[in-house]
C-alpha cells in the first residue's frame, strides 16, 4: 500500500495488489546480470521498461528520474573530450557507472514504494521469514528516515556554521556521516526492541494483514526478464 | 486480587556497575503503577527487566526473579511475551517497523498468527477505540506526536495483552495530547489492563495512578498509594509538580530597552501560512516563552527566526536569511543533528575560531555546572539524551550570537535537570535575550519573564508574572481563548 499522497492512494493501492514486490526483487536480480553482460539494445530496453514501471507507480518520480538521467548523460557528453585529467576521468567513470546501472536504482525506487507490511508478507509467503526478509524490509524502512535525518543534519550544520564543501570531501562526509550513523544506531536499537516485544521471534504460525498474490502480470514480467537475460547471455556465447 | 507481575531483584549489574539492588515489588491486575525518580535512578532498567527486554535484548547480570502471570519471565518461549505484554517506548516514531498506520497496528497480530479476518476486525476495533480510524492509511512519518502514541497504544490492544508498559510517554507530547493521553489511560484501566508507566511528569497522572513508586539509587525508596503524595513531598524528593495550577511565576517582567524587534513576520510552511504578521520586541535580558498547540507553527517560527527558512523577515538582527543565521542560534528539538565533533570539549572549543583563556575558563565552568566535566573526553553522541540536550544548550551559549532560541529544551528531563537548565538560562539572559519554545509549564514559570501565546488565528505576548491562570487556561483551551478574553499586557 502506498500512503505518500492520499489522492494517489487508490491507483497505487491497486498497483501494489497487482504487482508482487518479490517480482521487483526478481527483476533486480535478473537485470543486474543483464546490465553487466548485455549490449546497448538490452540496456535501452531495460531502461525504458523500468521507467515505464516507475511511471505506473508515480509519474512525478518517473519524470524526475528521466530529468536526472538526462543531466547525467549531458555531463558525460561534456566531460568526454577532457578525459586526460585524472579528476575529470574519475568523475566521468563514476557518472558512467551511475548511468549504466540506472535501471537497478530505479527498480530499487519502485521497491521502496511498497509498505514494509507488504514486503514482509511477500517474503513470508515464500517461506523467507527470518533475517533476510526482515533485513530487506528494515532497509527500505530506513530510506525515508535517512532523508529526514539528512535534512536535520543540514540544518544543524547551518546553525553551527559548518559548511559542506566538495573541496573538503572527507570533512564533509564526516559531518554528515557521524551524526547520521549514531542516529541510525539509536533508531535501530529502539526498533529492534520494539519488534522483539511485538513477537517477531515467535516460533508459531505467522499471518499477514495484506493478501499478496502472484498474478499473471508478475509471471509475464519475470518471463520477460528471463527472455532478456537469455538474449544477453546468448550474444556472449 | 491476584498479582499479575512480581519482581524480587537482589541485584542487577550492567558490566561492573550495580544498577538495581534489594528491589521487591508486585503489581495487581488492573492497577496503574507509576515508576518515578531522578534520571539514572534505574527506572528504565527496571522497566526493561519487567518487560523482558533484559535479557532478550540487553545484557546484564540479574540475581533475582521476575514473574509474569505467575510464571518466571525466562520460562516464556521466544516472542511469547508479546501475548501478555505491550510496550510503548519513549519515542513512538522510532519504534514503528511499518510505514503505514494500520500495518503497524496489525504487526503484533501477524507475528502471533491471528487469521486475517480476525486481525482486520481487531485493528478496526483498536483504531475506533482510540479515534484514529481516519488516519489508518497514513504514513507514520506524517503523524503528530499524539497520533503516533495512539498508534503505538492501538498495537498493544490487538492481542488483548494484560499488561502495558509506557516509557516516559509524555516526553514527546504537547499539553493537549497529554490530557488526551490521561483519558486513554482511564479507558485502558476500565478495560482491566494493568499499566506500568516510567515517568517524570506527574500532574496528569495524579488522579489515575493506583500507586507511585519512588526509586532512588537503584532501589525502591517509597511507595505512595493514590492520595498520599502531596506537592510538598514532591518538592522534597525533587520530583515534578503534582499540581500545575499551583505553579507561580518566579520572574518579574523586565522593562528594558528593546534589543530585538520582529515586525510583521509571516511564517510559512511550504505554501501554507502558519503565522501572519507577528510583531514583538525583546529586551536585552528577557527570556520569552512561546506556547501553543502542536502544529501551530512554533518550531517553524524558530527556524524562520534563526534563518533556516524565510528568505526575508523584518527583524532587527538581520533581514536576510544569511544575516539571521549569523546572528542567532537555535537549539533544535533533535539535538543529535547539531553535534558533530569527536569529544565533548571539542564540541565547545570549536564554537569559536580562537578561544582566549577566559573563554576556556567559561567552557570549564559550563561543563562543571551541567555535570558534564567527567564526560569531557567522551564522544558527544554517546551521551544520554539529557546530557546531549545540556551540551547543545551550552554550545549555543558559547556561540556569541545575539539571540538564542531553544526548542523544547527540557522535554523528558527530571526536575533537577530542568532546574539546572533554568539556572543556566537565567544566567545567560543577563547578556542576551532567549526565546524558549516549550510545553513545560514548570520551566516556563521558573524561567520566563514573558510568554508569546500562539493561537489558531491570533497571538499575544504577556508577562508571565500575574498571568499564571490565564496561561493555564490558554494551555487548556488553546487558541479560542484568545478571542474570548481580553488579555492585559
Amino acid at each position: 500500500m502506498f500512503c505518500k499522497n492520499d489522492k494517489k492512494n487508490i491507483n497505487q493501492h491497486q498497483l501494489s495488489d497487482k504487482i508482487n514486490p518479490l517480482t521487483i526483487v526478481g527483476l533486480i536480480l535478473l537485470f543486474s546480470v543483464i546490465l553487466t553482460v548485455g549490449e546497448q539494445s538490452q540496456y535501452l530496453f531495460s531502461l525504458i521498461f523500468v521507467l515505464g514501471l516507475l511511471s505506473l507507480f508515480s509519474i512525478k518520480k518517473a519524470f524526475r528520474t528521466i530529468c536526472s538521467l538526462l543531466i547525467v548523460w549531458g555531463l558525460i557528453y561534456l566531460l568526454k573530450p577532457h578525459l586526460g585529467n585524472v579528476l575529470i576521468g574519475s568523475i566521468y567513470t563514476m557518472l558512467l557507472i551511475v548511468l549504466k546501472f540506472a535501471p537497478l536504482f530505479i527498480l530499487g525506487r519502485v521497491l521502496s514504494s511498497y509498505s514494509s507490511s507488504h514486503l514482509i508478507a511477500a517474503f513470508r509467503k515464500i517461506g523467507v521469514d527470518g533475517g533476510i526478509g526482515i533485513g530487506i524490509t528494515v532497509f527500505f524502512r530506513f530510506i525515508p528516515e535517512i532523508s529526514i535525518r539528512m535534512k536535520e543534519i543540514n540544518n544543524g550544520m547551518k546553525i553551527r556554521g559548518f559548511k559542506a564543501s566538495i573541496f573538503k570531501p572527507i570533512r564533509t562526509f564526516e559531518l554528515y556521516f557521524v551524526p547520521l550513523m549514531y542516529k541510525c544506531i539509536d533508531i535501530s536499537d529502539t526498533l529492534t526492541c520494539s519488534i522483539i516485544s511485538k513477537g517477531i521471534e515467535y516460533d508459531g504460525k505467522k499471518t499477514s494483514f495484506h493478501e499478496v498474490k502472484i498474478t499473471f502480470i508478475d509471471i509475464s514480467m519475470i518471463v520477460g526478464g528471463m527472455i532478456l537475460l537469455g538474449a544477453s547471455l546468448w550474444k556472449i556465447f | 486480587m491476584e498479582n499479575i507481575l512480581e519482581a524480587e531483584i537482589k541485584s542487577f549489574h550492567y558490566g561492573e556497575d550495580l544498577i538495581l539492588k534489594n528491589l521487591k515489588m508486585s503489581v495487581k491486575k488492573g492497577e496503574i503503577v507509576v515508576l518515578t525518580g531522578l534520571s539514572g535512578c534505574g527506572k528504565t532498567t527496571l522497566l526493561r527487566l519487567l518487560n523482558g527486554l533484559i535479557p532478550y535484548f540487553y545484557d546484564g547480570d540479574l540475581d533475582g526473579e521476575i514473574k509474569i502471570l505467575g510464571k518466571d519471565i525466562t520460562a516464556y518461549k521466544k516472542g511469547e511475551l508479546a501475548k501478555y505484554i505491550g510496550n510503548v517506548f519513549q519515542n513512538p516514531k522510532d519504534q514503528f517497523f511499518c510505514d503505514v498506520v494500520e500495518d503497524e497496528i496489525a504487526l503484533v497480530g501477524e507475528n502471533l498468527g491471528l487469521d486475517r479476518d480476525t486481525l482486520k476486525e481487531k485493528v478496526e476495533k483498536a483504531m475506533d477505540l482510540l479515534g484514529i480510524s481516519h488516519i489508518s492509511k497514513k504514513s507514520i512519518f506524517e503523524l503528530s506526536g499524539g497520533e503516533r502514541q495512539k498508534v503505538a497504544i492501538a498495537g498493544t490492544l490487538i492481542y488483548d495483552t494484560d499488561i502495558i508498559f509506557f516509557d516516559e510517554p509524555s516526553s514527546s507530547l504537547d499539553y493537549d495530547s497529554i490530557k488526551h493521553f490521561s483519558e486513554i489511560l482511564l479507558r485502558l484501566k476500565a478495560m482491566g489492563k494493568t499499566i506500568i508507566i516510567a515517568e517524570h511528569r506527574l500532574y496528569y497522572l495524579k488522579e489515575i495512578f493506583s500507586r507511585l513508586i519512588y526509586i532512588k539509587d537503584g532501589t525502591i525508596c517509597d511507595i505512595f498509594p493514590n492520595g498520599s503524595l502531596s506537592n510538598d513531598k514532591c518538592k522534597e524528593l525533587e520530583l515534578r509538580t503534582l499540581n500545575e495550577r499551583e505553579l507561580i511565576s518566579e520572574k518579574e517582567l523586565i522593562v528594558a530597552k528593546s534589543y530585538i524587534k520582529v515586525n510583521k513576520a509571516c511564517i510559512h510552511q511550504g505554501k501554507r501560512t502558519l503565522i501572519e504578521e507577528l510583531t514583538f520586541e525583546l529586551g536585552k535580558s528577557e527570556i520569552m516563552g512561546v506556547i501553543g498547540s502542536n502544529g501551530i507553527g512554533k518550531s517553524t517560527l524558530a527556524k524562520a527566526l534563526c534563518g533556516l527558512s524565510e528568505k526575508y523577515l523584518d527583524v532587527s538582527y538581520g533581514q536576510k536569511q544569511r544575516e539571521r543565521l549569523k546572528n542567532s542560534y537555535c537549539v533544535l528539538q533533535d539535538v543529535d543533528a547539531q553535534i558533530f565533533l569527536d569529544t565533548v570539549e571539542n564540541e565547545l572549543i570549536f564554537c569559536k575560531d580562537k578561544n582566549s583563556e577566559s573563554d576556556l575558563e567559561k567552557i570549564r565552568e559550563y561543563l562543571k555546572d551541567t555535570d558534564l566535566w567527567h564526560k569531557k573526553t567522551n564522544h558527544p553522541q554517546k551521551l544520554s539524551g539529557g546530557q546531549k540536550q545540556r551540551l547543545a544548550i551550552i554550545t549555543s551559549f558559547l556561540s556569541g550570537r545575539k539571540l538564542i532560541i531553544l526548542d523544547e529544551p527540557t522535554s523528558g528531563l527530571d526536575y533537577k535537570s530542568m532546574k539546572i537548565m533554568s539556572d543556566l538560562m537565567t544566567e545567560k539572559a543577563k547578556e542576551i535575550p532567549i526565546i524558549i519554545i516549550t510545553h513545560d509549564l514548570e520551566l516556563l514559570f521558573k524561567t520566563c519573564h514573558s510568554v508569546l501565546m500562539l493561537g489558531d488565528k491570533d497571538y499575544k505576548k504577556i508577562s508571565v508574572k500575574g498571568n499564571e491562570a490565564l496561561i493555564m487556561d490558554f494551555m487548556d483551551k488553546k487558541g479560542n481563548l484568545l478571542k474570548e478574553k481580553n488579555y492585559v499586557k
